[in-house]
């Protein structure tokens, strides 16, 4: 690279982020600016609080003190900021520094217009995603990036660790207990499944420690399941690989979702996924990492199909293998690099 | 930003938060700049040596002010002295809270643990304490309370007799001190209970024991306090506890003769439902032996004397937490201990004991690095060669 094209990199770069709390956002932006800092950048973060009640001057303040760099990077959650963009965007125009929005979801037609008009580009994760904004020419579509995982475990070694039966087969849901995710809809499936299926449910509580639903998934599955209920609660990142390396396949029954960053978890520990129809899921098919259902009905034969046909889960897992490698942080890292010193050359 | 009583205001608080600016800035630290007060300060911000101080606002723990304090201060992080109980909406602003929290019972009040969901980076004062919070799974960091040893040192240089002759106690008395606010927890009804039935089966002491009490005998109009006048007089107690008047103890003394009071006593009696206490430290730092309770954090605070058992727990507060109830006759039997006792060995074992609560040692070992990893996690700065943190023009 000349010495010329150096210069019009985004050197220093601002994040405007949750950082360090329990919170999906929080754990995407720390990998992510690592994987920016790999390439030389230095990350500016600027610390978005992320459980409590904000007014509008918070966000001015919050950008205000930021130091001078190259480029605003701004992750973008809806319940982040509350209604509050407005405030966001004024201080950082004020700035006269490039701007990227990282969209982790989109379809809120109160606010995506703003951020486009305010934002020099917007990243999306998927296709469905970059459809449910307004017709623009600022939307750039870069897939969300898989996670490095601490080691990929094999199916025996991690169940000895988490004292899970050996001769079982076992469906694993992951991810944060709340309606969306559909842990009702598993609990149905696998019941209606044979005994030697097992349903392991990892993943605690998000805001609230118990919260009706979590009593309603609890109860159904107490009744349909009993004993093959696994419940395996909040998974602290030291037992990641052993949490998806004990699944012979994962579901996620999701009613609703944009993106999902427990779905790249599966990925990244090479694992077989079986998901609801939903846009995001449905357009990585193409993959061959996922399978997806549309009916609740049709989901005990997609399952049992993936774990009665080893060769079909072992296909599924390699493309889940070829699909991490590509899309790692670190990949993600340099296309999204690639977005700031476009806007830092031509600004 | 500190919020706090004013660095003047007469309470534990107030004087730890002043000891703290004061001893960051003998070893050399820059973090702390802004002070927001909780009481002793209304009506204008002024300055105090190079700490901008922030008058209170109409909520009585300054609730309605401190965010926007915080962001015209453009500070990093609020670290609060006081009751984290006490504190309605602060736990939901948008802020990096570092509450310090005392634990004084067990197991902890879910009024202390709900306040704490939000907090960015508790401090326990004990190690007690600390071992309680991460049994709610809540991580704190261990700075104890401190105290000035250049300050609070044993006076040998005026005689004992004549530090009790200012006080009007008899010179040859042998004096149990007691340096307190008057607060049901306190317990010093039941400690004067104590007191008595010392005397009571020590027949000899009666020659010359004697107790002072720096509080308020009256109850102040408060609702948690005690009036003890009728206590003392109900307890035979009349010609041998003596306290100051109202107006000399509402007045206060200035803390350069706070190490006089405490040399006047021959032991501290501290044995508050509480446990721990910063008077243990600072009669410690004076070489003056301690009774404190076997409860909460205590023992981990006493330096030299004795350890008073618990009898029984009590729940007298708003937050409904469980308090030790001293063992009276086990108070009786430990004070005659030290009556008896060498008072050269519980001083010589005193001084030696409290060194790791001295203010350089406590900030330099505790506080600096604490601050230190503040700055990396509220203002991240990640680079290739790891995470350190960033400044700007408005941040100091």
């Amino acid at each position: 690279m000349s010495s010329s094209a150096k210069a019009a990199e985004a050197q220093r770069i601002s994040l405007i982020t949750p950082w360090r709390v329990r919170c999906g956002i929080a754990t995407f932006s720390e990998q992510l600016a690592q994987g920016y800092a790999h390439h030389g950048r230095e990350v500016y973060v600027s610390v978005l609080s992320r459980f409590s009640e904000k007014q509008p001057i918070y966000y001015n303040w919050l950008v205000s003190r930021a130091p001078d760099v190259d480029v605003f990077v701004v992750q973008h959650e809806y319940g982040l900021y509350l209604g509050n963009e407005g405030s966001l965007y004024d201080t950082i125009g004020d700035r006269k520094t490039p701007v990227v929005t990282e969209m982790h979801s989109t379809g809120n037609y109160n606010v995506d217009p703003g951020i486009l008009a305010r934002s020099d580009r917007v990243i999306v994760h998927n296709d469905y995603c970059a459809g449910r904004l307004p017709r623009n020419d600022k939307t750039v579509v870069i897939p969300h990036p898989v996670p490095m995982p601490k080691r990929i475990m094999g199916r025996d070694e991690a169940r000895r660790e988490l004292k899970l039966p050996l001769d079982k087969k076992i469906v694993l849901v992951f991810g944060f207990i709340t309606p969306a995710k559909g842990h009702d809809v598993a609990v149905r499936a696998v019941a209606k499944m044979p005994d030697d299926v097992l349903l392991a449910i990892a993943g605690g509580w998000h805001t609230d420690e118990n919260t009706p639903f979590i009593s309603e998934v609890s109860g159904l599955a107490g009744r349909l399941l009993g004993k093959r209920a696994l419940w395996l609660g909040y998974v602290p990142n030291d037992k990641m690989p052993a949490t998806f390396g004990a699944a012979d396949v994962i579901l996620m029954a999701y009613k609703q979702a944009t993106e999902s960053g427990a779905f790249m978890t599966a990925i990244a520990h090479h694992k077989a996924v079986v998901a609801s129809r939903l846009p995001n899921f449905a357009e990585k098919e193409r993959h061959g990492i996922v399978k997806v259902f549309q009916e609740e009905e049709d989901l005990p034969g997609i399952l049992q199909g993936i774990l009665d046909d080893d060769e079909e889960r072992l296909r599924m897992e390699g493309a889940a293998a070829r699909f991490a490698g590509e899309n790692s942080y670190a990949r993600i890292a340099v296309r999204h690099l690639e977005l700031f010193d476009s806007l830092v050359s031509s600004g | 930003m500190l919020l706090a009583d004013a660095p003047w205001a007469n309470t534990g608080y107030g004087k730890m938060a002043a000891n703290l600016v004061r001893f960051s800035r003998v070893c050399g630290l820059d973090h702390i700049w802004g002070w927001t007060c909780i009481g002793g300060l209304s009506g204008g911000k002024i300055e105090w040596g190079d700490i901008q101080l922030y008058p209170r606002g109409q909520d009585m723990w300054s609730q309605d002010v401190v965010m926007n304090y915080y962001m015209e201060h453009n500070a990093d992080v609020l670290i609060s002295m006081k009751d984290v109980w006490l504190f309605g909406s602060l736990p939901s602003m948008p802020l990096d809270w570092a509450p310090l929290v005392p634990i004084d019972h067990s197991p902890i009040s879910t009024h202390i643990t709900a306040k704490l969901q939000t907090a960015f980076a508790p401090i326990a004062i004990s190690k007690f304490g600390q071992i309680e919070l991460a049994q709610h799974k809540i991580h704190s960091t261990y700075i104890p309370h401190a105290v000035d040893t250049n300050l609070y040192r044993p006076i040998d240089e005026v005689p004992k007799p004549d530090l009790k002759s200012r006080l009007d106690l008899p010179p040859g008395s042998w004096v149990v001190g007691l340096v307190s606010m008057n607060r049901s927890r306190k317990c010093i009804a039941r400690q004067l209970r104590g007191f008595a039935r010392f005397l009571e089966n020590n027949p000899d002491a009666q020659k010359d024991a004697v107790m002072f009490m720096w509080t308020s005998v009256l109850p102040e109009g408060d609702s948690a306090a005690v009036d003890l006048r009728p206590i003392i007089r109900e307890l035979g107690l009349n010609n041998r506890v003596y306290y100051p008047g109202q107006a000399m103890y509402e007045k206060g003394l200035p803390e350069v003769k706070m190490p006089h009071l405490y040399n006047t006593f021959d032991v501290l009696t501290n044995v508050s439902s509480e446990g721990a206490g910063l008077p243990i430290l600072e009669a410690g730092s004076c070489g003056i032996p301690q009774l404190v309770l076997r409860y909460a954090a205590g023992p981990e605070y006493w330096t030299s004397g004795a350890i008073v058992n618990c009898a029984d727990i009590e729940y007298w507060s708003t937050p409904g937490v469980p308090f030790g109830l001293l063992d009276i006759d086990d108070y009786a039997e430990k004070l005659a201990k030290i009556y008896n006792g060498d008072p050269e060995k519980y001083r010589r074992r005193a001084l030696r004991a409290i060194k790791p609560f001295n203010w350089e040692s406590v900030v330099r070992r505790f506080w600096e690095p604490f601050l230190g990893d503040l700055e990396s996690r509220v203002r991240p700065l990640v680079k290739k060669d790891g995470i350190s943190a960033w400044r700007s023009n408005l941040v100091k």
